[in-house]
């Protein structure tokens, strides 16, 4: 069978060569109802350039997409901008098959490239701004220290003001179109704020940290290509400006009602909590824990000012189902919130009528 | 309900006062405390708008 999987230009050096895992529903906790893809990208300059690889079961896949448009063997180097698996799994197989020249990653990276794999061959560490001649192109490397890994940091191709950004600036969404001006902006926006919630929030000090070195250098960017999702040109100024506003955290006129019910009693404080903040003018999200998933209480914090949480109690603890939100919740580090803890303890005699709808 | 207020604590929620709590069910007196609560997280996340 001829091999159907085709690389994917996003400049006239630069091909999208990543896969596509359409059906993983679950990051690490963050629930992800469409998708993702393993973004991978070839620079076929002088110096034929891999960045980054994709999770080991889609090595084939991309594997076909290189194939599709050069000779594996012609890969002279391999930067990973970032050694989790989805991104290095297949990272020594396609080391075994391709031996390039060199393979590139951060100081922190190199050495956590080596623990998680047995690569037995040298890996050049890069420091923070140093570049890296491609021939007829040039990459520069930013560091980017936990965000959101040690290891972390982009490429930049300076020629074409184009950013590797790993994890950054990506979205868990599974789709043939590759680029963010192909797709549906309502599932843009909500995808990319709900993966910021999801996995970039703890370190907003460090994204506002980040703008603000880029904009200092004079960075310009014609196109952002991130490790997942889809790859944003021509415009790359919004979601720049989302990461800002997120990482902010300003509050803003809206409140999440997060509780879980044994027989009704919390939710009804819930509900009265919940007409309270309406009356004092807020936007008001009311979440049951027995209905809804984790990444969408922390998807409706981004920007929330307020946030009560709710739980009866249940052998002198909160219910496992509140354990779980607030776990969660405070590794993600949401910060300036307005709060209250409410509950109820022990069972009524009669189950009021209220919410009767519980499973 | 110690554990969650330690939980707020720790993601640096600033309080907008006391938790409630309640024994069985909910009397009006006790909604109408929720109520109020709700209503003054309200006035202070709207003070600093
Ligand atoms: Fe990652
Ligand atoms: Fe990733």
């Amino acid at each position: 069978m001829k091999n159907t999987f085709k690389a994917v230009p996003v400049t006239e050096d630069v091909w999208w060569v990543g896969a596509i895992d359409w059906n993983i529903r679950d990051f690490h906790g963050y629930q992800t109802r469409r998708g993702s893809t393993y973004n991978a990208y070839l620079i076929l300059t002088d110096t034929v350039t891999l960045i980054d690889t994709v999770k080991a079961p889609f090595r084939e896949e991309m594997m076909a997409r290189i194939a599709s448009v050069i000779d594996p063997g012609k890969i002279d180097y391999i930067v990973s901008n970032h050694s989790e698996m989805d991104h290095s799994g297949s990272l020594p197989e396609v080391i075994a098959a391709v031996n390039p020249k060199k393979v590139f990653a951060s100081a922190v990276g190199a050495k956590t490239l080596k623990e998680l794999f047995s690569i037995d061959r040298e890996i050049t560490a890069v420091k923070d701004g140093e570049t890296l001649s491609l021939g007829n192109r040039t990459l520069t490397f930013l560091e980017t220290r936990m965000l959101h890994w040690p290891d972390s940091m982009f490429s930049y191709l300076n020629e074409e003001e184009l950013l590797f950004s790993q994890d950054a600036f990506g979205m868990h969404y599974a789709s043939l179109e590759r680029f963010a001006d192909e797709s549906d902006p309502a599932i843009l926006a909500y995808e990319a704020a709900t993966y910021y919630a999801n996995i970039i929030l703890p370190y907003s000090p460090l994204v506002l940290k980040l703008i603000e070195r880029v904009t200092a250098a004079g960075l310009s960017f014609r196109t952002i290509a991130p490790d997942h999702g889809p790859i944003w040109r021509k415009e790359t100024g919004g979601i720049i400006g989302n990461y800002a506003k997120w990482a902010a955290q300003k509050p803003e006129a809206k409140a999440v009602v997060v509780y879980a019910t044994m027989w009704h009693s919390t939710e009804m404080m819930a509900r009265a909590i919940s007409e309270g903040l309406a009356a004092g003018g807020l936007h008001v999200k009311l979440m049951s824990m027995d209905e809804v998933h984790r990444s969408d209480v922390v998807y409706e914090l981004l920007g929330a000012g307020a946030l009560a949480v709710g739980s009866p109690t249940l052998n002198n603890h909160l219910l496992p189902n509140m354990a779980d939100i607030l776990t969660y919740l405070t590794g993600l580090k949401p910060r300036n919130l307005i709060g209250a803890a409410f509950g109820s303890s022990s069972a009524p005699l009669s189950a009021p009528t209220a919410g009767a709808g519980r499973r | 309900m110690k554990e969650t207020e330690d939980n707020l604590a720790e993601m640096k929620v600033e309080k907008a006062g006391e938790g409630i709590r309640v024994k069985n069910v909910p009397n009006a007196d006790l909604l109408s405390r929720c109520y109020e609560l709700g209503k003054a997280m309200a006035e202070k996340v709207r003070s600093r708008l």
